[in-house]
């Protein structure tokens, strides 16, 4: 029948030694991963989790289906195999644990024979094979072209050989405990490696087995030693960190309430101790892959940031520095969180009135940020994360979206911006972006009155209150002040009348969302500006919100029912497919030019939407939509997110123009984007590297207004010529396309506008 | 009202130009009050040879402080000549221009004789409750009528608001100030002056200015085009706070509340939007054309042409025109 | 090094300034701020701090029980004190030098950082007159500043008419902050929070004892003639000929 014998000659003293072994590394392993607990019990609780589903599902797709870590290809193979070879023998030696110990009380081969057994034999041959395939892929890919962002140091060429002698010398006795028994002979075959080996070793003698085994087992023994004790514990930890992962939404940052501020005197990331359990066991998450590094767009122009990193020298700081003053502190945040639970809901309004009152009186405001010692107030602010590093973060989520452990930087980032704007260590453009947010609720500083500008010649009322119109347009700060985005703002708002959508604008009652706000670190700010947008939402009844900023949409979408605020927020392409497939908005094939499409960060990535404006682009243009490389969820950040927008930058910094060649490569006629900010930050860099011949950067609404255009001229113009032309033969071509949009008055027929 | 010292506008070796329309208020505040002035010039050894040069406007006296400790008048020295001179002419108020220098000295020879001081003054006139100025505040929003508490007082002047002098028949007598008599304070050292390598007139007095904001890009290109053009006029190039911080365009050429005030006969402003701060600094200019490729810009509420376009086709289009 | 930094309470400079029926300043939507310039000095001071002079700063609002905002807002982006001379009467340079000087004696000051005008009245007098009235050194217009090691000197880049100038003053001296020097901080709400527990001195203008200076008597104030917007021109072409003709040239 076949077998084997477990211990297979093994004597009773050596059993011993082994188990004593066993025991001393299954120990060291087991310290190794125990010394991180108390590191990571430094911070405030973990999120509470309530769909624990979401979590198992993403942990099925990150860990066993490798979603991420197979976006790169190599590495993606050389990971699939090392986890499944190592995954198989885990399973295989608890088989062999199973059966070995089972006989105990099932007698001697009562599991592990027959079929079963050679069927594991197998199994765990080819498996212990990609093992070492993959072994030797690492340590080539580490000593051959190994990307500057993933690092080396000797630890890992000495795991890797442990984990390569491991697998080497397992074939080795795996042939050798077939030479050695007789009765396994006969089923050489189905252990293909071993197999082989055991043809090289005949006659092969007990003595000679033994001490192969001898070899074998302290590098087994040795790899799990050595597991948590480098970029390997996240073998571990990444399951864990995926598992536990907050449910908040990739777009959303965790509000904080007043009254905890005045409470503990702390806001944002000051010190270990004010992140989370989980970010903290996220930084343990980290494998040091460097994918978040590459795809940073400030540190592909030159910038100090490096998002790994930040989370290696955040995981540094952690285990350097117990903060058990702060977390002495943060308990008792926890303790009061019950008494202040309006933390969810608008307690920051409430919270800034009893402000005056309760901070005179809170001795313990000033009590508690003076009673932490100094260099730990200040150890994530200065010596760990640069200022420099911390303001050059676009918030595209790029790093957060390509992490295969799923870390999120860009929260990090913006905690500890949190903590140093709180310190008074913001200064320069993006500081008097915040005065004049402060003082006129938009970052231009221009008046309310003007906020209605972009309307100008068309019919739009404001909305009045108990307003029952079908949707509320969100202008958005870009869309009501700048010449440019009030183009997009004005195509968007004629597609509606064409449809005869009923819809009313804030006017000059709208205020930012407070999104350059939160990102930039001001959260008061933001929840002071976010309160009133509620306040004036939801006194007329608003339930659709359409945006054409992606920033404000993100935020209204999943940043606002933080406070409060409960609507259906869709981007304007989405509404805009929405429109088109029911018939609504009828979509000619209009716009001759060819077009590429830059994918907004906060459309694409942050919120998942990519298909609609392709829809909609595809179905205004006469020709296929030229696609740029990166694009989708990988679309690469134009430089103005996360409070960019307002920062000075010098000319070769620019992440836009990096994102400008290639758009400019794809050899478009014509630029289409989806977000007010993109469309000036690739406008302006698109300009600069295109110069004469650059081509014009469009909102996606612009186009279609562009092809609604044209599409009607081209029926008049075939009205009033006798030979009949179609559509197709000649599109409205020879009509210049983009000057249609720039009139003060609607360029659509009278007719059209009486939907509105 | 007092007898009046001017304080010619000087950088130390020679008077500068702004001296004219100062001339021209202290011409003009003779006229109406009847009282006397004499010209101040105040500088290196050689800042002498200019004093023929001063007297034709109908001053009693043109005074010349010449010294080395003077070749460049830092503020405490200059206000402790002013403050001598005053008391050895009898002048009991002080004028001067409102430039870097006049506003940095002449409060503080207001405030050694305890006299109030009006800045920026834009007109004078004589009424029946006595002398009154005019003067802008909240950067041009507001222009307030004023008077002094007294007869005397300092006032600072600008450039861009009075005319040239007339030239009178009577010479001035030339005196000269014995600055060895008094002491001068030592608490600043002058180290060293960059200037704008600016072969072009003088912004604050030229009779054509060219300005560009940010949209100029880079500094290359503000000077190929804005100099280009501003050279084919004759004229002085400005430039907006914007072009400024951005470091396309060199702090001097500032044009606004903070910078420097102009009036010029033509002032083409070429990709500037029109903020309140800037069109402080140049409304006051006779004919303004404006070049944006922004239709709303509010430069345009202010400007006698405009022309919506992109100033990188029409200024070099300008610029063969004109040629 | 003792540091004070003189600060005005002023209408955010993005207000609209319009006069009331009785031609008055309407101030009813005024948003109050520390004067910008006032603010820059501040900031050059806690820079100052930041590049490693143990500093004390002291922030001094001349004016009503409303500017304790602005000095609150001074405390929270780094003075160490406040102190706010209570004065109800308007402010007139000669006045309130007279009173900074006071504080000055009081406080034997190393340094007088302030901004080189206010953005209400323009005026540009208030630190030279300080500095005739106490005798000491100047550098107004600074667009950079350094203190020598041994806090005796300051070296002064001064934006002037005709470029960059640089001085070296000894200590005490004043100070005048250009634009160009930096860009301040920003102060969100928990730093003016955390800077409660900062000393605010309120102090009336009459313990000071300092005189009264002769002063200026606004008789009324109106709104410059408006400029007329001219005509759109399409033609370079015509715009060329339009342009030679203002320039006085054939």
């Amino acid at each position: 029948m076949p077998t084997r014998t477990i211990l297979f000659h093994i004597s009773p003293l050596g059993q011993v030694v082994f188990y004593a072994l066993s025991f001393l590394s299954l120990a060291v392993c087991f310290y190794g991963f125990y010394r991180r607990i108390p590191l990571w019990r430094q911070g405030r609780p973990f999120p509470p989790i309530k769909d624990w589903r979401a979590r198992q599902r993403d942990l099925m797709a990150q860990v066993f289906a490798h979603r991420r870590i197979r976006r790169r290809k190599y590495a993606g193979w050389m990971h699939g195999l090392l986890f499944y070879g190592l995954f198989a023998l885990f399973i295989g030696t608890n088989i062999v644990a199973v059966e070995h110990y089972g006989a105990l009380l099932f007698g001697a081969h009562w599991l592990y024979r027959g079929w079963f057994y050679l069927a594991c034999k197998t199994t765990l041959d080819l498996f212990g094979l990609a093992l070492a395939v993959s072994v030797v892929m690492a340590l080539a890919r580490r000593h051959g072209k190994r990307p500057p962002s993933l690092g080396h140091s000797r630890r890992d060429d000495g795991f890797l050989l442990l984990l390569l002698g491991a697998t080497v010398t397992g074939f080795l006795l795996e042939g050798a405990g077939i030479a050695a028994d007789p009765r396994r002979a006969p089923y050489a075959a189905f252990s293909p490696v071993g197999g082989t080996i055991a043809h090289l070793l005949p006659g092969l003698t007990p003595a000679a087995y033994i001490m192969i085994w001898w070899v074998h087992m302290p590098f087994v023994l040795g790899v799990i030693a050595a597991l948590p004790y480098g970029r390997w514990l996240h073998l571990f930890v990444a399951p864990l960190s995926i598992a536990l992962q907050p449910e908040r939404a990739m777009g959303a940052l965790e509000p904080v309430a007043m009254a905890d501020v005045e409470a503990t005197g702390r806001i944002g990331l000051g010190a270990i101790a004010d992140m989370d359990r989980w970010q903290l066991l996220s930084l343990d998450a980290c494998m040091e892959c460097g994918r978040c590094t590459d795809a940073c767009p400030a540190h592909a122009v030159g910038k100090e940031l490096d998002p790994k990193h930040v989370i290696l020298d955040l995981r540094r700081l952690m285990a350097t520095k117990p903060a058990t003053t702060a977390n002495g502190a943060s308990e008792s945040t926890t303790d009061e969180k019950g008494a202040a639970s309006a933390a969810e809901k608008g307690a920051a309004s409430a919270a800034e009135k009893n402000a005056a009152s309760a901070a005179e009186k809170n001795a313990a405001l000033t009590a508690s940020a003076d009673g932490m010692p100094g260099a730990e107030i200040f150890a994530l602010s200065t010596d760990v994360i640069s200022d420099e590093s911390l303001w050059a973060c676009t918030n595209c989520h790029a790093c957060v979206r390509e992490c295969p452990a799923l870390i999120r930087h860009v929260d990090i980032l913006d905690g500890i911006r949190r903590f140093r704007v709180a310190e008074g260590r913001l200064s320069g453009s993006a500081s008097t972006m915040l005065r004049h947010l402060n003082s006129r609720s938009n970052p231009w500083g221009l008046p309310a009155s003007q906020r209605l500008d972009w309307a100008k010649g068309l019919d739009i009322a404001p909305a009045k209150l108990d307003d029952a119109r079908e949707v509320l347009l969100w202008v958005g700060c870009a869309g009501a002040f700048d010449s440019r985005a009030q183009k997009t703002t004005r195509a968007l708002a004629q597609l509606l009348q064409q449809a005869g959508v009923k819809f009313s604008v804030l006017g000059p009652k709208e205020k930012c969302t407070g999104d350059p706000a939160r990102r930039t670190g001001d959260e008061f700010l933001f929840q002071q500006l976010a309160e009133a947008n509620v306040a004036e939402l939801d006194g007329i009844g608003t339930r659709t919100v359409i945006a054409s900023c992606p920033h404000c949409f993100n935020t209204l979408k999943n940043e606002y029912p933080q406070l409060g605020g409960h609507y259906n927020v869709l981007h304007h392409t989405q509404y805009l497919a929405q429109l088109v497939e029911s018939g609504r908005l009828k979509l000619p094939q209009g716009y001759a030019e060819s077009v590429t499409y830059h994918d907004p960060c906060f459309l694409a990535r942050v919120n998942g939407e990519t298909e609609a404006p392709r829809k909609l682009l595809s179905g205004a243009a006469l020709i296929p939509l030229v696609e740029v490389e990166r694009r989708g969820s990988k679309t690469f950040c134009c430089g103005a997110g996360g409070g960019r927008m307002w920062m000075e930058e010098p000319p070769t910094q620019r992440p836009g123009n990096n994102r400008a060649a290639e758009l400019i490569a794809t050899g478009a006629k014509t630029v289409a984007v989806g977000c007010p900010f993109c469309k000036i930050m690739v406008g302006d860099s698109v300009a600069q590297v295109g110069g004469e011949t650059a081509p014009p950067v469009m909102d996606v609404a612009e186009v279609m207004l562009a092809a609604l255009v044209n599409a009607e001229a081209a029926a008049q113009q075939a009205l009033a010529n006798p030979v009949p032309q179609s559509l197709t033969d000649k599109p409205a071509s020879a009509e210049p396309l983009t000057q249609a949009l720039g009139g003060a008055e609607s360029p659509l027929p009278a007719k059209d506008k009486d939907h509105a | 009202m007092s007898d009046l010292l001017v304080l010619a506008e000087t950088d130390g070796a020679q008077t500068l130009p702004g001296t004219q329309p100062l001339l021209g208020f202290a011409q003009r505040y003779a006229a109406e009050t009847g009282a006397d002035f004499d010209v101040l010039l105040l500088g290196g050894t050689e800042i002498g040879v200019e004093a023929e040069a001063y007297r034709q406007f109908g001053a009693r006296r043109v005074v010349v402080a010449a010294s080395p400790d003077l070749q460049h008048p830092t503020a405490d020295r200059a206000a402790a000549v002013c403050e001598a001179v005053m008391r050895q002419t009898g002048c009991q108020s002080l004028a001067g221009l409102s430039s870097s220098f006049g506003r940095d000295v002449l409060p503080r020879v207001a405030a050694r004789r305890d006299l109030p001081m009006l800045s920026d003054v834009m007109r004078l006139e004589k009424t029946g409750d006595g002398l009154i100025f005019q003067r802008p505040m909240y950067a041009g929003s507001l222009i307030a009528t004023v008077r002094i508490e007294g007869e005397d007082g300092v006032f600072s002047v600008r450039g861009t608001a009075f005319g040239p002098p007339e030239s009178v028949e009577k010479t001035s007598e030339v005196e000269a100030f014995d600055v060895a008599t008094i002491t001068l304070p030592g608490g600043v050292t002058w180290i060293s002056l960059e200037a704008g390598a600016n072969k072009r007139p003088d912004l604050t007095m030229a009779s054509v200015v060219v300005s560009g904001g940010r949209p100029l890009r880079d500094a290359e290109t503000f000077e190929r085009l804005l100099g280009g053009l501003a050279d084919r006029l004759g004229g002085a190039v400005g430039a907006t706070r914007a072009a400024v911080d951005s470091g396309i365009a060199p702090n001097e050429l500032q044009v606004g509340q903070t910078g420097k005030t102009v009036a010029p006969q033509l002032y083409i402003a070429a990709g500037v939007s029109g903020s309140i701060q800037h069109l402080a600094g140049m409304k006051d200019s006779k004919v303004i054309v404006a070049i944006n490729n922004d239709p709303d810009a509010p430069i345009f509420e202010v400007a006698d042409y405009g022309m919506v376009a992109d100033l990188n086709d029409v200024i070099p289009q300008l610029m063969d025109r004109l040629n | 090094m003792k540091i004070l930094v003189a600060i005005k309470r002023v209408p955010d400079p993005y207000s609209k300034i319009r006069l009331d029926a009785d031609g008055q300043i309407d101030e009813s939507d005024f948003t109050w701020v520390i004067n910008p310039f006032d603010e820059i000095a501040l900031e050059e001071a806690v820079r100052l701090r930041e590049r490693g002079h143990t500093v004390e700063i002291v922030a001094v609002g001349i004016g009503d029980a409303e500017w304790e905002a602005q000095l609150k807002t001074a405390l929270a982006m780094g003075a160490d004190r406040a102190i706010l001379v209570l004065d109800d009467e308007p402010a007139d340079p000669g006045s309130v030098s007279e009173l900074l000087a006071a504080v000055f004696r009081r406080e034997q000051p190393d340094l007088v950082l302030m901004g080189k005008q206010a953005t209400d009245d323009d005026y540009n007098q208030t630190a030279q007159r300080l500095a005739a009235l106490l005798e000491l050194s100047q550098a107004t217009f600074a667009s950079a500043l350094e203190v020598s090691g041994d806090e005796k000197r300051a070296t002064v880049t001064r934006e002037v008419d005709a470029g960059r100038e640089t001085l070296e003053v000894s200590l005490p001296a004043i100070i005048t902050a250009d634009l160009r020097l930096n860009e301040p901080r920003y102060v969100a709400l928990p730093a003016i929070l955390k800077a409660r527990s900062k000393p605010l001195e309120r102090l009336p203008a009459s313990e000071l004892g300092a005189r009264k200076a002769a002063g200026v008597a606004i008789i009324k104030m109106e709104a410059p003639p408006r400029r007329s917007a001219g005509r759109r021109v399409q033609d370079v072409d015509e715009l060329a000929g339009l342009i030679r003709a203002a320039a006085g040239r054939s």
